[in-house]
């Protein structure tokens, strides 16, 4: 049973909840929301589910699906993350033919102005800025050659990388940054 | 510009989240609830912070924060549909001394609990004693008293 309000509000004409008679209880449970808030819920509990089995499999940061690798002409070999977050530590890690000249590894300025770059190993011998490329040069093993870029990203959404190496060819990938 | 995003971000996920998660959730001091507590203020200080310590970034998600608070205040007393959905409404767990297992099943709440807030709130001994236990607002169960005013 159902009264518009309660007797105090009507009197002073004043608006507010419903209030229901229960026995001697006088509520304003309003029982249609908590079905629908309980539906709400199990909604929102199934969501919550998937986005931490998201988190697991690397669709939300690092985990099995954001790693991967790229492969360019010259034996050019990348591992990288697709999927990474604001701020959070990631790393270019790309491996090269040997050879007898110097490495030259070039990237657009523009990357570098996206990033915070934590630590490069080995460490470049010589650095230069031309243009609208950073390129750093790394003495080269006979064997073959590894960088290693850790760096971490500023700002989000979807952003485009092309590595350059001299000799050796141009390897283009994309990241996406988790706000 | 970034603080007041994140401030923003984080208070209304937060809101979210713990609608979703339940009044009980709220209410309950025992140490596990205490200890996830301790663990989300942690959290939620370092998304909102992020790197910038400064007295101004503090005092700026402090306005945002107490700015949504008031904002949302203001909303919840124009819209009653706004304050249902944010604040809820309480829910009878007991009628007239009949447990309403379904409904307490919905909310996770057991006997013991409303035996301990009616031994609590009302010195009560056992349940034939209670006439209405109420599950309210803020996730405590209120209890009334067979006989009683």
């Amino acid at each position: 049973m159902t009264s518009p309000h309660c007797k105090v509000c009507m009197e002073q004409g004043l608006g507010g909840p419903e209030m229901e008679k229960h026995g001697r209880l006088e509520i304003d449970e309003n029982f249609d929301h908590h079905v629908r808030a309980w539906r709400v819920k199990r909604v929102g509990w199934a969501v919550m589910l998937l986005l931490m089995a998201g988190a697991l499999a690397g669709f939300l940061g690092p985990g099995p699906y954001s790693r991967t690798t790229a492969r360019g002409p010259g034996g050019l070999h990348l591992e990288y993350e697709r999927i990474s977050r604001y701020n959070a530590p990631t790393h270019l890690h790309l491996r090269v033919p040997g050879g007898k000249e110097d490495l030259e590894l070039s990237v657009p300025a523009e990357f570098i102005k996206q990033i915070d770059l934590e630590r490069i190993d080995p460490e470049p011998k010589e650095m230069r800025l031309s243009g609208d490329k950073h390129t750093w040069i790394f003495p080269r093993q006979e064997s073959s050659s590894e960088v290693m870029i850790n760096y971490r990203p500023h700002g989000f959404g979807k952003k485009k990388i092309r590595l350059e190496v001299k000799d050796a060819g141009a390897l283009e990938i994309q990241q996406f940054f988790m706000p | 510009m970034e603080s007041v995003i994140r401030g923003v971000a984080v208070y209304i996920f937060l809101l979210i989240i713990f609608r979703v998660a339940g009044k009980r959730t709220l209410s309950q001091t025992t140490t596990f609830d205490l200890v996830l507590l301790l663990i989300i203020s942690e959290t939620t200080q370092q998304a909102m912070v992020d790197d910038d310590h400064s007295v101004t970034n503090g005092a700026l998600l402090i306005i945002t924060l107490v700015g949504m608070t008031i904002l949302l205040s203001v909303l919840k007393q124009r819209f009653p549909k706004l304050d249902l959905a944010l604040e809820g409404a309480p829910l009878i767990l007991v009628d007239r001394g009949k447990l309403l297992r379904d409904r307490m099943n919905k909310c996770r709440v057991d006997e013991s609990e409303i035996l301990t807030a009616a031994r609590m709130t009302q010195g009560l001994a056992a349940m034939d004693e209670i006439e209405y236990a109420i599950l309210e607002r803020n996730g405590d169960i209120s209890i009334i008293p067979k006989g009683g005013k």
